[in-house]
């Protein structure tokens, strides 16, 4: 299973084997000759999972390493996770603040938390909280995690603290440290911190306050404080140069500032001790001072010196260039990057216009809902189960238009169903499931045959222009365009560079597009299964899918209405009527009777009887 | 000759007396043409790019009290390595200083993002391959970006075609070596730097 030449994985069998390969000790392996820098890049519903489970299982117990971190993105995926794991296996979860239990202390601790002063809101509101005796959340960290071997959380913590993983080392007592990355969007997440001026002026102050009240201040009172004031006059070129290192956030020093902060400022006092340490371990080239004074920078996910990102799609240039933007550390190794999956049985067409983007969608979505919902019917009959996926703000429209004419087509009782999915009886083909793009790592769709995208999903410039650019300067940020050409379209991610300039940002702009947006579309669908089991799926995009080859592309819906003998409504509602006339004539009605009947003029009785073959006169 | 005993001198205790002509025939390239780094900062530095050929190295970083620069990497078992150095690779290009007067080693980070120095050079070099010399003006205003700007070569001027060209005959020949533009030091030696030996120590006994 090494990298090399597109490799192709078709159908049960080949699919069987390869997962066979797919064990922890294969994982540890694979690790050891990426040098400690892995990227498993799986399709979706090949076992990407289950291959996390097993590395984790075989890392933890044979004992290879002193703590292994699994971070997965949301709570929901954890406890799927925690459920796949043996039951003897300890571990420990690193919770956020259980918010309801916090009750009406709640909006207090919001308040607290919006402006870095955590530690004075555990002080305050967990000392007032009558639930605090029962209450493991202030206490997760410190002795708690001391030895722990597995510890699960969810990478907002990752995002919040970029070098979370470090701190669980620390934490842990622990100097072998793996750290496996069940990622959907955290190499993407946004990285761009800023300090502002005034947090700054304030931060400083509060410290010069309580300084000049001590009788004997310690030495790290007295560095924090030199130090917030040099880099409150450092210029864009100190900021890079200097070599900044903040003393260690002690506890109650933090306590005592925040607590003379909130007295000195209230809510505009912001604790930027943890933001400044940030600073320090930035990426030099984005740090910059603004125009106002305020301090921007990027601060870049650590994963450690060992890690394996498991992966639907990321691209490896892209990968790399979020964590490692200098490439300055080994490249990450992708041993399954040039694996293709599929399923021969699985029927993938592509709908490439632009009448289901947003800008356009409302005044063709009736058009369009009137061959879904000949699609729906007809899977309905044939006893077979649809997912559909939609834009989030068409939702509403869609279901209640499908609910129309899906009750026009006879086909009733059907439920559309947008949330709630353990209340509906999924295995009934009558009950439709329509999610919203964005859905990634729900695994109750497994089993449906179909999956059909009601509208397409593209993102603005804007979008991949912040991700692309947010790690540079002000002065190296260059405008990304997104360019729709070609006929099947195709869109494409563009940056203008000065001086012909040879660098990796349109690599990345692109690599940003596709993640961003074709990828949406691809872990929507794949919620069916479509690469591993036999499906049909309609998408709406105007460019190519990663790891799709579509069966057929429709450049109108003309021709996928032609594909799949789906007449216009339009002709359906003439069709209708001219069987009514025919039925009407049988019946020994004349014309003008059957015109008076059917509420239409005595010539289109007659039209339709000329089309239908009978007799006009 | 007499070989001194190192006990002999308890005054020196890191002083380590090896054979001169061993250890700087591991230091001094092997190679007639000396070259040096051409280093780059805030000032302006003037250069004449004239080859494609780059030379790739592993280095490592050190900012020790006795030493402070790049090392070369040793390879399998480099003691740098072992106790956790970075390793660095830059690719070493030759360029002719235009105002120094001779040929330098420029250290390429690999960096392609905007404001690094690679990006910025490749153009130049492709005017190279289509036989158009210029003119090259590089400063680095700070840790985090490179400013190169690029003129047509003045007419009448020195453009080193004399110097540029006994580079070359050496260069194709093999009598240059421009990783030499970097000091070596042996594993021996290295552990001689007390931080590397303190770091080795605490990594042993861990």
């Amino acid at each position: 299973m090494n990298a090399g030449p597109q490799q192709m994985i078709i159908g049960d069998e080949p699919l069987a084997a390869f997962r066979q390969g797919l064990t922890g000790p294969y994982a540890m392996t694979l690790l050891d000759e990426a040098k400690g820098r892995l990227l498993i890049q799986l399709t979706v519903g090949v076992g990407k999972t289950q291959f996390l489970v097993d590395s984790t299982i075989h890392a933890v117990t044979a004992d290879l390493f002193d703590l292994v971190v699994g971070l997965v993105p949301r709570w929901d995926i954890l406890n799927e996770l925690r459920e796949r794991l043996p039951a003897d296996l300890r571990l420990v979860l690193v919770k956020p603040r259980p918010s309801r239990r916090c009750g009406e202390l709640d909006e207090c601790w919001k308040q607290y938390e919006q402006r870095g002063c955590g530690l004075l809101g555990r002080k305050k509101l967990c000392g007032l909280c009558p639930r605090a005796n029962n209450c493991s959340w202030p206490a997760q960290y410190g002795a708690r995690l001391r030895g722990a071997r597995l510890i699960l959380a969810t990478q907002q913590h990752l995002v919040l603290n970029p070098h979370f993983i470090h701190h669980l080392g620390q934490q842990a007592n622990a100097r072998r440290v793996l750290s496996l990355v069940d990622e959907s969007n955290l190499l993407l997440s946004s990285t761009e911190r800023m300090i502002s001026a005034a947090d700054l002026a304030r931060f400083s102050q509060v410290q010069k306050t309580l300084l000049d009240r001590a009788e004997q201040p310690r030495k790290q009172q007295v560095e924090w404080l030199e130090l917030s004031r040099m880099i409150a006059g450092a210029s864009t070129i100190d900021l890079r140069d200097g070599t900044w290192k903040f003393p260690w956030v002690d506890a109650t020093w933090a306590v005592h500032v925040q607590e003379q902060g909130w007295a000195l400022y209230g809510q505009q006092f912001r604790f930027i001790g943890h933001d400044l340490q940030h600073f320090a371990q930035s990426d030099v080239s984005s740090r910059e001072r603004l125009t106002g004074g305020d301090i921007r920078f990027a601060s870049l996910p650590y994963l450690g010196s060992k890690f394996i990102i498991f992966s639907g799609s990321i691209a490896r240039p892209l990968a790399r260039y979020r964590l490692d933007p200098n490439h300055e550390r080994p490249t990450l190794m992708s041993p399954f990057e040039h694996y293709c999956f599929s399923h021969p049985g699985t029927k993938w067409f592509n709908l490439n216009n632009m009448e289901g983007a947003a800008r356009y969608f409302r005044r063709n979505a009736t058009r369009l809902m009137d061959f879904f919902a000949v699609k729906i019917a007809r899977n309905i009959t044939e006893g077979k189960r649809t997912l559909l996926v939609s834009r989030k703000k068409f939702v509403p429209l869609c279901r209640n238009l499908l609910r129309e004419r899906l009750r026009k087509l006879g086909v009733e009782p059907v439920r559309i169903v947008c949330r709630g999915w353990t209340k509906h009886n999924l295995s009934d083909p009558r009950t439709v499931p329509l999610i919203s793009y964005g859905i990634a790592g729900l695994n109750r769709f497994e089993g449906f045959h179909a999956a059909y995208c009601l509208n397409s999903f593209y993102i603005p410039p804007a979008a991949v222009s912040q991700t692309v650019q947010e790690l540079e300067a002000s002065t190296e940020r260059y405008a990304v365009t997104i360019a729709t050409t070609g006929r099947p379209a195709r869109r494409s991610a563009r940056v203008e560079l000065p001086d012909a300039w040879e660098t990796i940002i349109p690599v990345v702009a692109e690599q940003v597009l596709v993640q961003k947006e074709a990828d949406v579309v691809v872990q929507a669908v794949g919620r069916v299964r479509p690469f591993t089991r036999e499906r049909e799926v309609i998408t709406f995009h105007a460019g190519e899918l990663p790891g799709v080859h579509y069966t057929r592309e429709f450049l109108t819906l003309a021709q996928a209405r032609s594909h799949f003998g789906i007449l216009p409504s339009s002709q359906v509602a003439m069709q209708v009527r001219a069987d009514e006339v025919l039925r009407l004539m049988a019946l020994g009605k004349t014309k003008k009777q059957i015109a008076e009947a059917l509420g239409v003029s005595l010539s289109t009785v007659k039209r339709d009887l000329r089309r239908q073959g009978g007799h006009p006169t | 000759m007499t070989e001194l005993k190192t006990d002999m001198n308890p005054a020196s205790k890191h002083a380590k007396i090896a054979d001169a002509l061993a250890k700087w025939g591991t230091e001094t390239p092997c190679t007639p043409t000396k070259l040096t780094e051409i280093r780059l900062d805030a000032n302006d530095k003037i250069l004449i790019p004239f080859t494609t050929s780059i030379v790739e190295i592993d280095l490592h970083y050190v900012d020790f009290e006795a030493i402070r620069g790049f090392l070369h990497c040793n390879g399998v078992d480099c003691l740098l390595c072992r106790v956790g150095r970075r390793i660095d690779k830059r690719d070493l290009l030759p360029v002719y200083d235009a105002v120094d007067k001779r040929v330098g080693v420029l250290a390429i980070p690999p960096s392609v993002r905007p404001g690094a120095l690679r990006p910025q050079l490749s153009p130049v070099l492709r005017q190279l391959k289509g036989e158009t010399r210029p003119l090259v003006i590089i400063n680095r205003p700070d840790r985090g970006r490179f400013v190169v700007r690029t003129q047509p070569l003045p007419a009448g001027i020195d453009d080193g075609a004399a110097e540029i060209a006994r580079f070359l005959e050496d260069f194709t020949q093999g009598n240059v070596d421009l990783t030499a533009a970097f000091p070596q030091m042996l594993n021996e030696e290295l552990r001689e730097i007390p931080e590397i030996d303190i770091a080795l120590q605490l990594r042993e006994n861990a």
